[in-house]
């Protein structure tokens, strides 16, 4: 479940043209989101409330252990973020819940970029009783790079701040971190490689995307240094149109690999599994997760239908120039002949341009009906060889109210220290280490 | 105040897994409590003190924990027994410390091996125990556990001690603390690193933290165990514990009043080498330093020695194995237990009797030196009246293997009970003139009988016959006595007794029954102890062997 001011953070960089896959922080989210989603420990309740177009504020009660609770406040400058967050009663909720993340290839990004405008974002939020106070700053400061400052104090703690510096021009994209904490000093790039069309496929019509990136990291006061490198590789499968997700991470400095596979294997249910390998220590792990999603009463019947219409007409030589021409302006690009070209290209290639119609219309078909399927609820299952747990999750829309629920079953109870993990092994089955129910409220 | 030094826990191995039981378990036990936060329980061990030396440097706001599984201590060896030497004792230093002392321990040559498991992924940790808002996500982090043995040898230990016991707990401070060890770790890299830290941190685990650690636990022990029971004898505790439904002798008021000033006196002594833990007694070949006082540990010694027609034929005499066996430095499991002590029966073995190899004229006079070491002390002999009827069975304290089918054989009668038809003449008012006919003619084919006859003549006859028969009972009387004596310490924590042990301190302090010289003799005379060497070729004859030399 995305917290509410989460949804509003990513609302606003939707609204200025961030794209938040295109950063190596969240390489792996598809991955992430399936396998290690996180648990609600003991009953939260939230309450959220867009004031105003700009403002936006959260009351947060939570029964763990004792009662706590938090209050928030955000204030952003921008157009459309008021409008644009949805409450919970009619957010989508593929959107509301962490999901599988669907990279869209690079060049479709580029028209986001145009009015751009200076905008900042401020959110606070203060904890009770702990009187613990976090805030963060999200400036942009031009239609590449974004400043987000993180500060977390409170008494308890030492006080930590975290400086982000990103820069994203679409095909790359630069990250230096600097916090306090320890005093960590971390770089991270990304690359994505050109993802045109032809060029990687010998299908004409290309909707994968391909990208590199590293993170170097070293803490100044331990002098404990990390890095890793990642592999990300997203695409559509050309039959079925369901996308698909590879990455492959590796960890010079100790040796671990890791792979993951994720896919969409219908529009309410999706698969990922991610094998763990370490070159030094030969340990090893398999972890495999899903989600399934429950529709409710459809609503976007007819759309669909209209749409499989159109898809039928299309070799019929109707021609749609604003559809097509994104898909092709590689070809057009240059001359003015080169629409004379395009054109008795059409009439020599006319079946293998039916072809790119017809793959194309698969995959934004499949696209439009994840977008019109009015899910009501899904349910998550996650488990791991290694550490032999159970990790069961079902988040759903039930009266208004966004509800998560879920537990986690485990061999061992999670909240004893790692000394003690190897005494009480012989207890064979399954014991609930975590149990919570979070509700969401929101207008 | 007494304490025993158990050597011999240290003197085989178990005394080594014994330590590495308890470091284990304590290493670990440690890593649980490690939540709490509290530093001086943690270090008890060099190795942990490093981790701890590691947290601090760190200044995390939570405990990092960087060990991934229990420490186990793999070996310990300690080849040679550590050495405690007392350089000063206050035993009544105040009312409230029972004692106050000055050890030097010092311990050559160990060796301890410990293996564990750590995270080397150290920004793992970091970030995981960082607050979520503001820690970046880093790919690909996982834990890297790395097994890591670290082996200290050559490990050299002398230290200077200043302990304080109390009715509560035992204070232990270290002073001049010499600590001196060779340092291997698997990781070479940290190997450098570790030693420094682990030498720096050296002064705070014995400044504090086994002060601390002992402290604690002798709390325990005080409260919840054996209320006198020390860390060295723990074994022996268990060994009371586990025998502690076997029947015991508790001292009686009565008995107190019984104790003739001689025996009192004798006690005081043996106390007062107690505090001024003169242990002499405790060393080989002695049977007692002190005259008139016996060792526990030398009692079976003492035993074998007392005259008895037992002791005279120990290779015949099967049931007196386990004795013969437990001759020689006692271990605790015989020092402790009141019943460890065996009664000795005065009787011949079936054995000998089945093969009449006995010699009716060291029978007289082994009956004849019981006699005088009973008659020898102030007791008046009670004269004991035994029909003749019943007498052959009450007063022959048979061994248990003997049948009762013996008696039923004429033959056999007459010889196996040599002592009660000695008892025969008691009711007769000539029992020489009557018993030695009677025996000839008991039984004129025997021939061995008939070889000895003319020694059993020479035999001072008005002697042995009645002499016998109080020998059997009397031969018990120094025995008991022993034991009582014995009780007093290993019973020591009776209320009964408190009142012996004030009754023999208070002299003591008084200066007034100070044992001297001059004061030991006319007891020892008095008391004729008359000891007869059995241990150096089974002789026992009418020649005088000289009692074993007493040490003093």
């Amino acid at each position: 479940m995305i917290d509410y001011m989460q949804q509003v953070l990513r609302v606003f960089e939707t609204c200025t043209g961030w794209n938040r896959d295109n950063s190596y922080e969240n390489i792996t989210a598809t991955s992430e989101n399936l396998l290690n989603f996180s648990i609600p420990e003991g009953l939260k309740c939230q309450i959220s409330n867009s004031s105003t177009a700009h403002t936006f504020s959260t009351f947060e009660l939570s029964n763990n252990t004792v009662i706590n609770g938090s209050l928030a406040y955000l204030y952003c400058t921008g157009k459309g973020v008021g409008s644009s967050v949805s409450s919970s009663r009619t957010v989508q909720l593929q959107d509301a819940v962490e999901t599988y993340r669907q990279i869209r290839p690079l060049y479709q990004n580029r028209e986001a970029r145009k009015g751009f405008e200076p905008c900042a974002l401020w959110f606070g939020r203060m904890y009770y009783p702990s009187s613990t106070l976090e805030a963060m700053v999200v400036k942009r400061l031009s239609p590449e790079t974004q400043l987000v400052a993180k500060c977390l104090s409170s008494l308890a703690h030492t006080s930590v701040l975290t400086l982000y510096w990103q820069r994203d021009s679409g095909k790359n994209f630069q990250e230096w971190v600097v916090s306090s904490n320890e005093a960590l000093v971390g770089y991270r790039v990304l690359h994505n490689f050109v993802g045109s069309q032809s060029k990687l496929n010998t299908s004409l019509y290309n909707n994968s995307s391909l990208s590199l990136g590293a993170e170097l990291w070293f803490g100044l006061l331990n002098t404990s240094p990390a890095c890793s490198t990642t592999l990300r590789y997203c695409t559509h499968s050309a039959n079925t149109g369901k996308p698909l997700t590879l990455t492959l991470s590796w960890n010079p400095l100790f040796g671990h690999v890791s792979s993951t596979y994720s896919v969409k294997t219908s529009s309410n249910a999706t698969i990922s599994t991610k094998f763990d390998f370490n070159l030094y220590s030969i340990e090893s792990n398999l972890s495999f997760g899903c989600e399934l999603w429950r529709r409710g009463a459809s609503r976007a019947v007819p759309t669909e239908n209209a749409f499989v219409q159109d898809a039928v007409r299309a070799p019929s030589a109707q021609k749609r120039p604003t559809d097509t021409k994104d898909m092709f302006y590689h070809l057009m690009a240059g001359s003015s002949n080169s629409q004379k070209l395009l054109d008795d290209l059409n009439v020599t290639f006319a079946s293998s341009l039916h072809k790119i119609n017809r793959e194309r219309s698969i995959i934004q078909k499949f696209e439009k009906s994840l977008i019109d399927s009015n899910f009501t609820s899904v349910c998550r299952l996650s488990t791991s060889l290694r550490d032999k747990n159970l990790k069961v999750q079902w988040e759903g829309r039930y009266k208004g109210f966004l509800i998560s629920a879920g537990t986690e079953l485990a061999n061992t109870p999670l909240d004893l220290p790692a000394n003690m993990v190897d005494e009480p092994k012989t207890a064979s089955f399954f014991k609930p280490a975590k149990f919570g129910v979070q509700l969401q409220f929101s207008m | 105040m007494s304490f025993r030094f158990n050597k011999a826990t240290f003197e085989d191995n178990s005394f080594n897994e014994q330590i590495r039981e308890k470091l284990t378990h304590a290493l670990n036990a440690d890593s649980k409590s490690s939540t709490t936060g509290t530093q001086s329980n943690s270090a008890n061990s060099s190795n942990s003190a490093a981790t701890d030396e590691v947290k601090q440097e760190t200044k995390a706001p939570k405990k990092l924990d960087i060990l991934k599984s229990g420490i186990y201590v793999r070996k310990v060896n300690f080849p040679s027994i550590p050495q405690l030497e007392i350089l000063d004792l206050d035993v009544s230093a105040q009312s409230k410390s029972l004692l106050k002392g000055i050890c030097k321990i010092s311990c050559k040559n160990a060796m301890l091996e410990i293996t564990t498991e750590i995270e080397a992924n150290l920004l793992l940790l970091y970030t995981n125990n960082g607050p979520a808002f503001t820690t970046p996500r880093l790919i690909s982090n996982d834990s890297f556990t790395v097994p890591i043995t670290m082996t200290f040898s050559q490990i050299e230990l002398e230290a200077i001690t200043n302990i304080f016991v109390k009715n509560t707990s035992v204070g232990i401070s270290f002073n001049d603390v010499n600590l001196d060890f060779d340092f291997d770790c698997s990781i070479k890299l940290l190997q450098s690193s570790i030693e420094k830290r682990l030498k720096g941190s050296m002064e705070t685990v014995f400044k504090d933290v086994l002060p601390s650690v002992i402290f604690s636990m002798s709390q325990r022990w005080f409260t919840h165990g054996e209320p006198n029971a020390s860390p060295m004898d723990e074994n022996a505790s268990k060994q009371i514990s586990s025998h502690s439904n076997a029947p015991r002798t508790i001292l009686e008021d009565a008995d107190l009043e019984d104790l003739s000033p001689a025996t009192m006196l004798r006690l005081s002594t043996l106390v007062s080498s107690r505090q001024s833990l003169s242990l002499n007694p405790t060393a080989m070949n002695t049977l007692s330093a002190i005259p008139g006082c016996l060792e526990r540990q030398n009692l079976h010694r003492f035993n074998s020695r007392v005259p008895a027609l037992s002791n005279f034929y120990p290779t015949y005499y099967d049931n007196g194995v386990p004795d013969l066996k437990m001759l020689g430095r006692s271990t605790s499991h015989n020092t402790v237990l009141g019943g460890g002590y065996t009664q000795q029966h005065n009787a011949l073995p079936q054995r000998v009797l089945d093969e009449r190899s006995y010699d009716l004229k060291t029978i007289a006079s082994v009956q004849s030196r019981i006699y005088e070491r009973g008659s020898g002390d102030n007791t008046v002999l009670r004269r004991r009246k035994i029909k003749m009827g019943r007498s052959k069975k009450q007063q022959t304290p048979a061994p248990p293997s003997q049948p009762d089918s013996a008696l039923d054989e004429p033959k056999h009668r007459d010889i196996a009970t040599a002592e009660s038809v000695s008892l025969e003449p008691i009711a007769v008012p000539t029992p020489e003139l009557l018993h030695s006919p009677r025996l000839i003619s008991a039984m004129p084919s025997v021939e061995p009988l008939v070889e000895k006859r003319p020694v059993l003549g020479e035999i001072p006859p008005l002697q042995w016959p009645g002499q016998a028969a109080r020998s059997t009972t009397s031969a018990r009387p120094p025995a008991s006595k022993l034991n009582l004596l014995e009780e007093a310490h290993s019973l020591s924590r009776k209320r009964e007794l408190q009142k012996l042990r004030s009754s023999l301190y208070s002299p003591m302090r008084n200066n007034k029954f100070y044992v001297t010289r001059e004061m030991e003799r006319p007891i020892l005379e008095h008391k004729r102890l008359s000891f007869v060497g059995l241990a150096h070729g089974l002789k026992w004859g009418s020649e005088e062997v000289p009692p074993p030399p007493y040490g003093f």
